[in-house]
């Protein structure tokens, strides 16, 4: 089990609880690829590579990574994560090693992305999220080819490039929020494909 | 709505959007802090209305986080007690509350009664959210943000219901939004303010009101997508895939009742044959469908706007209560043999309601 997918399996499911009802191993998927987005917008390019594990797209247009998937197994199995009808939580066992993997200089450094990413579910619905990132360069690009691969193609990556550069436009350089960059962004993904809902937050 | 062009980054509607969003705001007018005060606050009113039913607080109140926990005056942070459990708050829902969160510390202060300071002082600081009888705002700085509900429901942005089924949603999105219209987008579809008769063409309204509450009240590992083909020519109105999982169901909309176009002339009458007939129509979809994808496991639901009234001509302003709600009732017959499919949901008619006289 890789570390960084464990940690922020982890960190999800306790900001999720933390606020309501616990994640589906799903949403834990969404989560944690949006964060990894957070940290290509974050990094300008670096964040891709340096994100620790990989996403793929199933035919069906989710994003899917198999080091995620097994890491929530694998929580499972330890006894660190508990699953009751579906929603995730963290056991005291699974309490007590998220502290000490948090304290890790690898975690301290994933912290903020997946802290913004968990913000966003705040203000916009699991179900927009997906929708939104449905209509993300990578994903859609991956869609349209009618395969399950790996994600952060080239002209991929040149699309999302384009659509950040705008958005730290929009928000100015000197703007670190990673969550307000991402509420703007899936926002404007809805919105560019007709599918806004008639109301922002 | 802005409406943004498709694949070339609209740098301007973005710039549009982001006077709108909550975030943005907390960014632009708290550059150090206010992202953090914001998520401070949004975490809290998401426990408190946990914690809490909105329907029950007589009183204002207030959610407060300083975008600089370290200037904070003194007085204030002398005012109040600390709280951990917010379903304590439960006491003072006749007087009205403020809670102060120090997003550095995480801790929680709350004053009973009022809102800390003059309001104009507090959003110069931080981030404000008021809680008003069902209606909530956020105050950051200079910007006034409405948090407006799409749906009914209890009375609270943070307190949308999460529905684990399908079915459980559909039913929900009958009783709760067709039943009164009471949503943003269903409004749009009505021909006059009684609900009489719809407009020319409202299956994109029905359509898109549906698939934001699907949405909005389904798990994030359900995807809900409009105008899916089930094959290269035909679309079913609504798809419905369950990640991660084999499963997905078919949503075929139907809406029954009279439609006038803007001079008042009926561009369509639809009676129950409509609703027969888009079962049939949803048996052949799921046909084809299971057909081209034979590894998953398919579900079709019928999903029937009624709109139907009894002894409306196309002049008619008014409805008695005996006409208007004499095909409330009424359900609709379907073929046995299609009832009899297990892939086949039991059709669900919505009957919305005519305003009567």
């Amino acid at each position: 089990m890789r570390i960084a997918a464990a940690f922020d399996c982890l960190t999800v499911v306790a900001l999720a609880t933390e606020v309501g009802r616990g994640p589906t191993k799903g949403e834990v998927q969404l989560l944690s690829y949006l964060a990894s987005l957070l940290a290509v917008y974050d990094r300008k390019g670096d964040g891709a590579s340096a994100w620790g594990y990989t996403f793929a797209v199933t035919p069906s247009g989710a994003p899917f990574s198999a080091e995620v998937a097994e890491a929530v197994d694998g929580l499972v199995a330890q006894g660190a994560l508990e699953v009751e009808e579906g929603a995730l939580r963290l056991s005291d066992m699974g309490q007590d090693l998220h502290a000490q993997l948090t304290e890790l200089n690898l975690s301290r450094s994933r912290l903020g992305y997946l802290d913004s990413s968990s913000a966003t579910a705040l203000v916009l619905p699991l179900g927009m999220v997906r929708a939104a990132l449905a209509r993300s360069p990578q994903v859609s690009a991956v869609v349209a080819a009618q395969a399950s691969r790996e994600m952060f193609s080239e002209s991929g990556l040149a699309r999302l490039y384009e659509d950040f550069d705008a958005v730290r436009g929009v928000l100015g350089p000197g703007s670190g929020s990673l969550f307000a960059a991402s509420v703007l962004w899936l926002n404007y993904l809805l919105e560019r494909d007709g599918e806004g809902i008639g109301e922002r937050y | 709505m802005v409406r943004v062009s498709v694949n070339v980054t609209d740098y301007q509607a973005l710039h549009a959007m982001a006077g709108d969003l909550v975030a943005p705001s907390a960014a632009r007018n708290f550059p150090d802090g206010g992202d953090e005060a914001l998520k401070a606050v949004l975490r809290v009113c998401k426990r408190l209305f946990a914690a809490l039913d909105p329907t029950q607080l007589a009183q204002p109140v207030f959610v407060f986080s300083h975008a600089s926990p370290g200037d904070v005056p003194e007085e204030e942070l002398q005012m109040g007690y600390p709280i951990t459990n917010l379903a304590e708050l439960a006491d003072l829902r006749d007087t009205g509350f403020a809670l102060a969160i120090d997003w550095f510390t995480n801790e929680i202060r709350v004053v009973p009664g009022k809102p800390l300071a003059d309001l104009d002082d507090l959003r110069s600081r931080g981030v404000v959210f008021i809680h008003n009888q069902g209606n909530e705002q956020l105050l950051i700085g200079d910007d006034t943000l409405p948090l407006r509900r799409l749906f009914p429901g209890p009375q609270s942005f943070f307190s949308i219901p999460n529905y684990a089924t399908l079915d459980d949603a559909l039913w929900n999105y009958r009783r709760s939004v067709v039943r009164h219209s009471e949503c943003k987008i269903l409004e749009e579809i009505w021909h006059d303010d009684r609900r009489l008769f719809l407009k020319a063409g409202p299956e994109d309204g029905i359509q898109e009101s549906l698939v934001a509450y699907l949405r909005t009240t389904l798990p994030g590992d359900v995807e809900v997508l409009r105008e899916q083909n089930v094959n290269k020519t035909e679309p079913v109105d609504v798809r419905v895939i369950f990640h991660y999982t084999n499963r997905v169901a078919l949503v075929e909309l139907k809406w029954l009742g009279k439609s006038l176009d803007e001079d008042g002339n009926v561009t369509a009458t639809h009676w129950a044959g409509r609703a027969v007939k888009g079962a049939c129509q949803l048996v052949h979809y799921l046909d084809e469908f299971n057909r081209s994808t034979s590894s998953s496991v398919t579900r079709g639901y019928l999903v029937i706007l009624d709109a139907r009234r009894r002894n409306l001509s196309s002049d008619s302003v008014s409805v008695t209560l005996e006409d208007g709600m004499h095909y409330a009732s009424d359900e609709i017959d379907f073929p046995p043999e299609y009832l009899r499919r297990p892939d086949f949901a039991e059709p669900l008619r919505m009957f919305a309601e005519p305003v009567c006289s």
